[in-house]
């Protein structure tokens, strides 16, 4: 009796969320197809449609975990993300992937944060541009919602995630790619523990519809020349 | 063109760089999280009812669960304290947990005895004077049965904050408190009962998982293990030749040398969790499903752990 009315409890959240999340794509995204369609038919894209990437993330660091009236453990994480992006310098970001927490380091008291593994969806906005000086950065925030279970157990849980970053070092690989790293902190909203934490991640970057070949080291100036002289 | 080609190599080592980099600084993470210290003082209280008052509600196993048991956390190091049989009463329990006033360490009780439910539908544990013989028949003494919030309140009167609640009973997936999870098995687990998992596939979860999260208030600082869910029994067996044993306490016990899930020689209350329900899965429930149409010989049952975003090592692999 007690499930049914969990349920039936869940249904609008559950129904809420998913129109949210379509929402969001419609917004973010519904023009780019059709702008695709033009594009093919014209050869020529859209300065939008430049913009347009996909991106393959992955990187690992590590929160700080507490329970109240429990001690502070460290505990190790990665987390691999595909994400698809718009618009520059402001892009906006949907992604979705997976956060592998490992068990944190165990107290004298022979007790440990328990590991999990979830899957996340998340929307992000970053802005691009040479904010600190001559050096270019993408500054950004990710807000996400995952679902998690812990390892070795039956056991699931929702939280809700918060992600600053900055990308702080772009590389660019060839004609349409490009690989950053980036420089996060992350605060995981969950409901009987805390965790606060940092990472280190390499973003693998697609621009399908990008015309130009990119300057030669987009992110720093003095590392551009001496590329330069090298090939001279 | 040869330009292109000698940025695109430069660019890929220094990828490369950067990535061993961060494999490197995650592996340093990783071991770092594995030193494990030198445990604190602990103590293990172990209860075991076999013979309850009459002979009609007497079972095979608990004394000698509790006596494998107590063997077991005394090779392991810990301190404490193993009641059998009229010696397990509500009153010795508490007075035990009491006694602990100012224990800093952990304190794991274990209990093996039959399992109820109150008048009100909690779960409890019944010690010995939890029932009596009045003429020819066994009354049950409900204000002698414990209860969860009998124990959590023994131990919060205590002070102790590191406990470990280890159940080998009917019912006892009542003390598991979800906190803010939602548990994949159903409190009656069976083929025939309430099904396997409550989730078909990980998102079904995400509804329970939602409800788990707007819903939650706090959590139960008590890790437990149990045998069984809220609704079904915990089954005992005699092995071939050997000594009356609970199901569950013979794989907790065989857990302590093959469960290490992870390789890291320690043994956590979620190990302990799946190997457990992997063993009983495997080799208990499997038997009895080949009885599906016999329903007196249905006896599938699955232990339950906390939602607590903590775990306690019990033990160092043996």
């Amino acid at each position: 009796m007690d499930r049914r009315i969990a349920i039936r409890d869940a249904l609008p959240l559950r129904r809420g969320l998913f129109f949210f999340v379509a929402l969001l794509l419609g917004v973010a995204f519904g023009d780019v197809t059709l702008q695709a369609q033009e594009t093919a038919k014209e050869g020529s894209p859209s300065p939008v449609l430049e913009t347009v990437a996909y991106a393959l993330q992955g990187g690992g660091g590590v929160w700080a975990s507490w329970q109240e009236d429990y001690g502070v453990l460290p505990q190790a994480h990665s987390q691999f993300m595909l994400e698809v992006s718009r618009g520059e310098p402001w892009r906006i970001a949907l992604s979705m992937g997976f956060l592998f927490a490992q068990p944190s380091a165990v107290s004298p008291f022979w007790y440990r944060y328990r590991g999990f593994w979830a899957t996340q969806f998340g929307l992000g906005y970053s802005y691009k541009g040479k904010i600190l000086g001559e050096w270019p950065l993408a500054l950004g925030v990710r807000g996400s919602l995952a679902l998690a279970q812990y390892t070795y157990s039956d056991s699931y849980f929702f939280f809700p995630l918060v992600e600053v970053q900055t990308e702080f070092l772009t590389l660019p690989l060839h004609l349409r790619w490009e690989a950053t790293l980036s420089g996060t902190l992350s605060y995981l909203l969950r409901r009987d523990i805390y965790n606060v934490g940092g990472a280190l991640m390499v973003t693998l970057r697609w621009y399908p519809w990008k015309k130009e070949q990119p300057s030669l080291m987009v992110s720093s100036p003095v590392s551009s020349t001496q590329e330069r002289g090298a090939y001279e | 063109m040869n330009n292109r080609i000698l940025v695109d190599c430069f660019s890929w080592g220094r990828l490369l760089f950067i990535v061993r980099i961060i494999m490197v600084l995650g592996g340093g993470l990783t071991l770092g999280g594995c030193t494990i210290p030198e445990a604190s003082q602990r103590v293990a209280l172990v209860y075991g009812v076999a013979d309850y008052p009459g002979s009609s509600n007497d079972l095979s196993a608990p004394t000698n669960d509790a006596a494998n048991m107590a063997a077991l956390f005394t090779r392991q190091g810990y301190t404490g304290t193993k009641r059998t049989d009229s010696d397990v009463t509500k009153a010795a329990i508490l007075s035990d947990i009491k006694n602990l006033q100012g224990f800093s360490g952990l304190v794991v009780l274990y209990f093996s005895g039959h399992g109820t439910a109150t008048s009100e539908g909690k779960a409890a544990i019944v010690p010995h004077d939890a029932l009596q013989v009045s003429g020819q028949s066994v009354t049950l003494q409900e204000q002698n049965l414990i209860t969860a919030v009998d124990l959590n309140a023994a131990f919060d009167g205590a002070g102790i904050t590191h406990r470990v609640l280890i159940l080998d009973s009917c019912y006892s997936g009542g003390f598991v408190d979800a906190g803010a999870t939602t548990d994949g098995i159903p409190p009656l687990y069976g083929y025939l009962d309430g099904g396997t998992s409550r989730y078909g596939f990980f998102l079904g979860a995400l509804g329970d998982a939602i409800t788990a999260y707007v819903s939650y208030e706090s959590s139960d600082s008590t890790v437990v293990l149990a045998a069984a869910g809220m609704g079904e029994y915990s089954w005992e067996s005699k092995t071939s030749g050997g000594s009356p044993t609970g199901v569950f306490t013979y794989y907790l016990l065989r857990g302590a040398s093959s469960g290490d899930a992870d390789g890291d020689g320690y043994l956590t209350t979620t190990e302990l969790y799946a190997y457990t329900a992997s063993r009983i899965g495997a080799d208990w429930n499997a038997y009895y499903q080949s009885y599906p149409a016999d329903s007196t010989q249905y006896a599938d049952f699955h232990p339950h752990v906390s939602g607590n975003a903590r775990e306690y090592i019990l033990f160092k692999k043996e």
